[in-house]
C-alpha cells in the first residue's frame, strides 16, 4: 500500500498548508486577544504562549493515537477546518454578547493548537513507509516551516487588510477542508470506500458550514458588532491614542476612532467637498494649506485637485491613522494616495502644541482647515478654544482663510454655536454654513477669515460630486431650528463646548 | 494646589448619591513602604533617579565652619548687593531696576535662581521643583499685576476692574481630580460621597468666609488680604492667630467630614501642616483674602509647565552676569565708614569675593539670615519653624491609567499622605505620550526637627518606594511607566504658621532695617506664599530707594 510519489507530494503540500493555517490561527487569537484586551504585548504573548504549548500537548499525544492513521488524520482534519473556521467569529459573538468571552477563545486555541500540534506527527507516520526517517523529518518540518512564512505573510498584507478577521477564520478553515480532502484522495485505497466515503461525507458537511459562514459572515459581524460597528472589521488596532476601526458594510468602508464615525466612503465626499471648497472659493491666494487633524488623507484629497495649492502641511496627532490612510488598500482607494502626493508634508504632533511650538516668522497659511473629531473630550475640546483660534490666527496673514468642522447644528445646537462664537470671540470674522452628510446628519462648518469676508459664490473647483454653486449658496441659509442660540465662548480654563456637547450627544 | 472651596463643590450636587461610606481619612504615620518586597523592587528596578536638594552640603559646611576657602579675595563694588535670588531676591532687583538702580548684584548659593520657586529644565517638559502656581493678583495689588503684565500673563481688566488672565497661563480645566474608592472624581471633593449635611455645612462655610471677606476695621482694613502686612489686627483676629484651625472649626459648629477633609487639605496643601497643627487665622487667611468682594468667585489660578520658575526665569532674565550663582554668602557686616560689606565663597571654586556696597538686602530665610548678618549674631532666635518637604518629579514615557475621571492638572488622593501630583504637560496642551509628574509631600511631625532629621536619613530608594507605593494604588501601571524619579529634599521648605507664629513681635521686628541691611523673605510673614515674598522684596527695595534718593536729595 504504497504511496506513488505523485501522492507524496501531495502529502507535502497538506503539510504546507496545516502549518499555514495553524500560524494563521495563532495570529487572529492573538489578534482578538490584542482588540479586546487593549494590549497587544499582552493579546500576542499570552496567546503564542498557550498555542506553543498545546502545540506540545498535541505531538505528545499523538502517541496514543493508534494505527491505522489515515481516518484519524483525516478526522483531525475536519475538527480543526471546523474550530479554526469558527474561531473568530464564534469569538466576536462572544465578545459581542456574552462575558469572560476571553476564556472561550484560550479554550478554542489550546483545542485547536492541539489538533494541529497532532497533524504534524500524523502526517509523519503516513510517510514513513515510503520515505527513509530523515527524508520524512527534513521534508515534513522544512513544508511546516514554510507555511509559517507563508501563514504570516498573507496574514499580515493580504488576509486581515482584504477579509478583515471573521472572514479570514473561515476561509483558513475552508483551506484546511480543502487540504482534508485533498489527502482524502490520497489515501483512498487505504482507508476503502466505506471509511472514503463516511469521512467524505463528514468532510462535506464541515465545508458547507464554512461556506455558509463565509456568505454570513457580514451578518455574522453585524451581530457581534450590534453594539459598535455594523461591518466586518477590516482593521482594529490600538494606537498609542486611541482605537482605529475600519470596517466593511453596506458596499462601502467606515473608520472609526474610539468608537466615533468619521468616514464613511458612501458620503464622505459630501462632507469633505463641503469643508474644503468653500474655503479655497474664499481665498485670496492658495499655494500653502494647513490640514489640522483629518490624518484619513480626504481633506488633503480635496486640496489636491486645486491646482493652485503648491503646498500642504498635515499636522495630525497619530502616526498609525496617516500609516493607515496610506496603507490600508480601502482607505488609500478613497484618499487615492494623497499623503504619498509630492506637495504634502506631513507632522506628527499635537497641533495645538505644534501652533505654539511654531516660530511667529514662519511663512503663513493662504488657507487652514481644522479637521478634528467631536470635542467629546477635553484633550480634543482643547482644540475648539480662544486660545487656539488665536493661535491658528498667528499661522494664517490677512487674507487667509479658517474652516473648522463644527458638529451638527441640528442635534448639537450649542455646541455648534459656541464653536461660531469662540472663533469670533478671538477677531475672526464667520460664516457657518451646513450640508446634509447622511451618515452624519445635518453638519456644520465655520468659515473664519480676518477681514469681513462676503459669501462664497464661485467655486475654484469644477466637477465636484456634491457641491455645485446652487447647494453652496443654499449651505448658508439656517433653518430656524438650526440658527443661533445663546451660548458661551469655550476658553482653555471653561471649556464649556465639552459640557454643551456631553449634554447634546449624551442625552444628559 | 489650594482651592477655597469652590462655588461649584457647593451648588453642585444635584446627582449627589447619599453619603457612600466615607474610607479611613488620611493618616498622617509614614507607614513602611509596600515596595519594600522583592516584586516592587525588580518591578522598579529600571528606575533611574538621584536625590536632589538645596546645598545641604554646604549648608553644614557653612554651620561648621568646614568649607575649602582659598586664595585671596578679591574686591568689588556695587551700590546694591542682593543676598538670595529667590523671589523676594529678585522681586527686590526687580523693583530697584524700575526705581532706576541697575548696579547692583544679585549673590546666589545655589546653581540657579529660585530659592524654592526654582524648576528642572532636563525633561521632555520643564517641571517645577517647588512652588507651582499663584492665584490671580487682587484688582488691589497694582505692583503683582503690573509684573504679571510684563510677563504677558495678564491682559489688561475686565469690566469690573479684576486682572484679565492669559488663556494660556489660567489652569486648564479639568484643573483637579480626586481619587476616592478606587475611582478618580472631577473636582477636589467626589460629589458621590457628600451627603446633606456636608452640603448644608459647605454652604454656610461659604457665606461665612463671605462675611470675613466683608469684614473691616475701623480704618478700613480689611480682616484677611494679601500682603498680609495689610490685614486689621483687631483683638478677635489676633486670637484666632493663636487657636488651633480644628479647634475654631469645631466652636463655630462646622463637623462635616469632608469640609474637614478639604481644609485640613488646604493647610497640608498650603502650609505642611494638618489643621489641627495650623494657626486658625491663618487656615481663614487662605480661604478669605484672595476674594476681592463677598459673592465673588475665587480668583482663577495662574501656572506655568515650570510652575512659578516661569517667574523667576522673567525675572532673573535682566541681570545676566550681575546675578551670581555659586556663591555662599557668609557674611554680612555694616561698615564703619557706611555702608556694608559682603564676603561670599564660589562654592565650586573655593574662590572668596568681598562686595562693598552702599545697601544690602538679605533676602534668605531667617535662619540663615542670623548666622550671617554679624549684628543678629548674638540676637535672640527669631526664626519661625520651618517645614520638610519631600518633592518628586517622576518622568514617564507614556500616561498612568487610571479609573474614572480623566487625567487633570491637580491630581489629589484621599488617602494618602501626600499631596498628590500635578502635570507638568496639562498647560502645554500636550495631552499623550511622555511628561512629568511633579509629587508633592509636607512631613507633617508635630516636631519639624524631627522631620528633617527623618528625611536626612533616606536614601533615594526608600523615598521612590514612598513615592510610588502612594500613587500606585490610583495608577497601577505606574511602575512601569517610570523612566526617572528624581526626589528634592526640602529641609527648611516653608516656614510654618503654627498658632502664634505670625502675630508675634519678632516677625515684625526682624523686617525692620538694620542700618544699611535690609530683609526681605516670605518667613517674615510666617507663612510661605509667593505674594508675601514678592511684597517683602518691594519693601525692602523701596527702603533702599528711599534711601538712595534721601542721599542724593542731600549730596
Ligand atoms: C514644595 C514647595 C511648594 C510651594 N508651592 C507654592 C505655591 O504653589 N504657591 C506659592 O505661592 N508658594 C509656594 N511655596 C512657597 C514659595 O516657594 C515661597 O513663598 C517663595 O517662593 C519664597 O521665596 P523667598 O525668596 O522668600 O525664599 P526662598 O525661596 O527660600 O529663597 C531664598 C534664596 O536664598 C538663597 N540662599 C540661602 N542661603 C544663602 C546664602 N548663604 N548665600 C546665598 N544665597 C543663599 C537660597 O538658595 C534661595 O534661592 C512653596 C514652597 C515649597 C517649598
Amino acid at each position: 500500500m504504497s504511496l506513488s510519489r505523485w501522492h507524496v507530494g501531495v502529502l507535502l503540500a497538506v503539510a504546507l498548508v496545516v502549518a499555514t493555517s495553524g500560524l494563521v490561527y495563532e495570529l487572529l487569537a492573538g489578534t482578538l486577544a490584542s482588540y479586546y484586551i487593549g494590549s497587544g504585548v499582552i493579546g500576542f504573548s499570552t496567546t503564542i504562549g498557550v498555542y506553543l504549548f498545546a502545540l506540545g500537548i498535541g505531538s505528545w499525544l499523538s502517541r496514543r493515537i493508534a494505527d491505522p492513521v489515515a481516518p484519524r488524520f483525516i478526522a483531525v482534519e475536519w475538527t480543526v477546518a471546523l474550530l479554526g473556521g469558527a474561531m473568530a467569529p464564534a469569538v466576536e459573538l462572544a465578545f459581542a454578547w456574552a462575558e469572560h468571552a476571553a476564556v472561550l477563545l484560550y479554550v478554542l486555541l489550546f483545542v485547536v493548537g492541539m489538533l494541529v500540534g497532532l497533524e504534524i506527527p500524523l502526517l509523519m507516520r503516513l510517510l514513513k513507509h515510503d520515505l527513509r526517517f530523515e527524508d520524512v523529518v527534513a521534508r515534513v518540518l522544512a513544508f511546516d516551516y514554510l507555511g509559517a512564512l507563508v501563514g504570516a505573510l498573507a496574514f499580515a498584507l493580504l488576509l486581515v487588510p482584504w477579509l478583515g478577521t471573521t472572514r479570514t477564520s473561515l476561509a483558513l478553515g475552508l483551506l484546511n477542508a480543502v487540504a482534508g480532502f485533498a489527502a482524502l484522495a490520497v489515501l483512498r485505497a487505504q482507508l476503502g470506500p466505506r471509511a472514503t466515503r463516511r469521512l467524505g461525507a463528514q468532510g462535506l458537511l464541515v465545508a458547507a458550514v464554512l461556506v455558509a459562514g463565509l456568505f454570513g459572515a457580514a451578518r455574522i459581524t453585524r451581530w457581534a458588532e450590534a453594539g459598535t460597528y455594523a461591518g466586518v472589521i477590516l482593521w482594529n488596532e490600538r494606537s498609542a491614542y486611541q482605537q482605529i476601526t475600519v470596517t466593511a458594510a453596506e458596499g462601502g468602508v467606515q473608520l472609526f476612532l474610539n468608537g466615533q464615525l468619521q468616514v464613511h466612503s458612501g458620503d464622505e465626499y459630501r462632507y469633505h467637498e463641503a469643508l474644503v471648497h468653500p474655503a479655497l472659493a474664499l481665498a485670496h491666494r492658495r499655494a500653502r494649506a494647513l490640514v489640522l487633524g483629518g490624518g484619513d488623507g480626504l481633506a488633503v484629497r480635496e486640496l489636491l485637485r486645486d491646482p493652485a495649492i503648491r503646498e500642504v502641511v498635515l499636522v495630525e496627532l497619530d502616526p498609525a491613522v496617516t500609516s493607515l490612510a496610506r496603507r490600508l488598500p480601502a482607505l488609500r482607494e478613497l484618499n487615492g494616495g494623497a499623503l504619498d502626493d509630492p506637495r504634502v508634508r506631513i507632522v506628527h504632533d499635537d497641533a495645538m502644541v505644534w501652533l505654539e511650538a511654531r516660530s511667529s516668522a514662519a511663512a503663513p497659511f493662504d488657507v487652514v482647515i481644522a479637521d478634528f473629531p467631536d470635542p467629546n473630550d477635553f484633550a480634543t475640546g482643547k482644540l475648539y478654544t480662544t486660545r487656539f483660534y488665536r493661535l491658528v490666527r498667528r499661522a494664517m496673514h490677512d487674507r487667509s482663510v479658517l474652516v473648522v468642522q463644527a458638529t451638527s447644528p441640528l442635534h448639537a445646537r450649542r455646541s455648534f454655536w459656541c464653536i461660531e462664537r469662540t472663533i469670533r470671540d478671538v477677531g475672526l470674522h464667520t460664516r457657518p454654513y451646513h450640508v446634509h452628510v447622511p451618515s452624519f446628519g445635518a453638519w456644520g462648518f465655520v468659515l473664519a477669515t480676518p477681514w469681513p469676508a462676503p459669501q462664497p459664490e464661485r467655486l475654484r473647483v469644477g466637477g465636484l460630486r456634491y457641491l455645485d454653486e446652487a447647494t453652496l449658496r443654499a449651505a448658508f441659509v439656517f433653518p430656524p431650528d438650526m440658527g443661533p442660540v445663546p451660548v458661551e465662548p469655550n476658553r482653555l480654563h471653561d471649556q464649556m463646548l465639552v459640557h454643551y456637547y456631553a449634554a447634546e450627544w449624551g442625552g444628559g | 494646589m489650594i482651592h477655597p472651596i469652590g462655588r461649584r463643590a457647593v451648588l453642585g450636587g444635584l446627582l449627589g448619591a447619599p453619603l457612600v461610606a466615607i474610607g479611613a481619612m488620611a493618616g498622617c504615620e509614614r507607614v513602611a513602604p509596600r515596595g519594600s518586597d522583592r516584586a516592587a523592587r525588580r518591578r522598579r528596578a529600571h528606575i533611574e533617579g538621584a536625590i536632589r536638594g538645596p546645598s545641604i552640603a554646604s549648608g553644614h559646611a557653612l554651620r561648621d565652619g568646614t568649607l575649602r576657602q582659598d586664595g585671596v579675595e578679591t574686591t568689588h563694588r556695587a551700590r546694591v548687593v542682593i543676598v538670595g535670588a529667590g523671589i523676594a531676591g529678585l522681586s527686590a532687583a526687580w523693583r530697584l531696576r524700575h526705581g532706576g538702580v541697575e548696579d547692583l548684584v544679585l549673590l546666589e548659593l545655589e546653581p540657579m535662581p529660585g530659592g524654592t520657586a526654582c524648576a528642572g529644565y532636563d525633561g521632555i517638559v520643564p517641571y517645577p521643583w517647588g512652588a507651582h502656581y499663584v492665584p490671580a493678583p487682587s484688582r488691589h495689588d497694582a505692583e503683582l499685576t503690573e509684573l504679571f503684565s510684563e510677563m504677558g500673563a495678564i491682559e489688561g481688566r475686565d469690566d469690573e476692574g479684576r486682572a484679565r488672565v492669559a488663556e494660556h497661563v489660567c489652569v486648564r480645566e479639568p484643573a483637579e481630580r480626586v481619587f476616592w474608592n478606587g475611582f478618580w472624581h472631577e473636582g477636589l471633593v467626589p460629589e458621590a460621597a457628600l451627603d446633606a449635611r456636608d452640603r448644608e455645612e459647605m454652604k454656610r462655610w461659604r457665606a461665612h468666609v463671605d462675611a470675613l471677606v466683608a469684614r473691616r476695621d475701623g480704618c478700613g482694613r480689611r480682616a484677611f488680604t494679601l500682603p498680609i502686612a495689610r490685614c486689621a489686627s483687631e483683638p478677635e483676629l489676633l486670637a484666632w492667630d493663636a487657636m488651633r484651625a480644628d479647634r475654631w472649626l469645631e466652636a463655630h459648629g462646622y463637623r462635616s467630614r469632608w469640609l474637614r477633609w478639604l481644609l485640613d487639605y488646604a493647610t497640608r496643601d498650603d502650609y505642611g501642616l494638618r489643621l489641627s497643627q495650623t494657626s486658625a487665622w491663618a487656615m481663614l487667611l487662605y480661604e478669605a483674602a484672595r476674594i476681592d468682594a463677598p459673592g465673588q468667585p475665587a480668583p482663577p489660578y495662574m501656572t506655568w509647565p515650570q510652575g512659578n520658575g516661569a517667574i523667576v526665569e522673567h525675572l532673573a532674565a535682566p541681570w545676566g552676569e550681575r546675578l551670581r550663582t555659586g556663591r555662599l554668602v557668609q557674611q554680612v557686616q555694616p561698615r564703619p565708614q557706611g555702608g556694608v560689606s559682603v564676603r561670599a565663597v564660589h562654592v565650586a571654586s573655593g574662590q572668596r569675593e568681598r562686595w562693598d556696597a552702599e545697601h544690602a538686602v538679605v533676602c534668605v530665610p531667617r535662619f540663615v539670615a542670623r548666622r550671617i548678618v554679624v549684628p543678629l549674631r548674638d540676637g535672640p532666635d527669631d526664626a519661625p519653624p520651618y517645614g520638610a518637604w519631600v518633592v518628586a518629579n517622576l518622568h514617564l514615557r507614556d500616561r498612568p491609567r487610571g479609573r474614572g475621571f480623566p487625567a487633570a492638572w491637580d491630581n489629589v488622593l484621599v488617602d494618602a499622605d501626600g499631596l498628590g501630583y500635578v502635570c507638568a504637560t496639562h498647560q502645554r496642551g500636550r495631552d499623550h505620550g511622555p511628561t512629568v509628574l511633579t509629587y508633592y509631600r509636607p512631613l507633617l511631625d508635630d516636631d519639624p526637627r524631627a522631620a528633617r532629621r527623618w528625611l536626612e536619613r533616606q536614601s533615594w530608594s526608600a523615598l521612590r518606594d514612598l513615592v510610588l507605593d502612594e500613587l500606585g494604588v490610583a495608577h497601577p501601571d505606574l511602575d512601569d511607566l517610570v523612566e526617572r524619579l528624581d526626589v528634592w529634599r526640602w529641609g527648611h521648605a516653608m516656614p510654618q504658621p503654627r498658632p502664634g507664629v505670625v502675630w508675634n513681635a519678632a516677625r515684625r521686628a526682624a523686617a525692620r532695617p538694620l542700618g544699611a541691611i535690609h530683609f526681605a523673605h516670605t518667613d517674615l510673614s510666617g507663612l510661605a506664599l509667593f505674594e508675601e515674598a514678592f511684597h517683602h522684596g518691594l519693601r525692602a527695595a523701596d527702603e533702599v530707594l528711599d534711601a538712595l534718593r534721601g542721599r542724593s536729595v542731600a549730596s
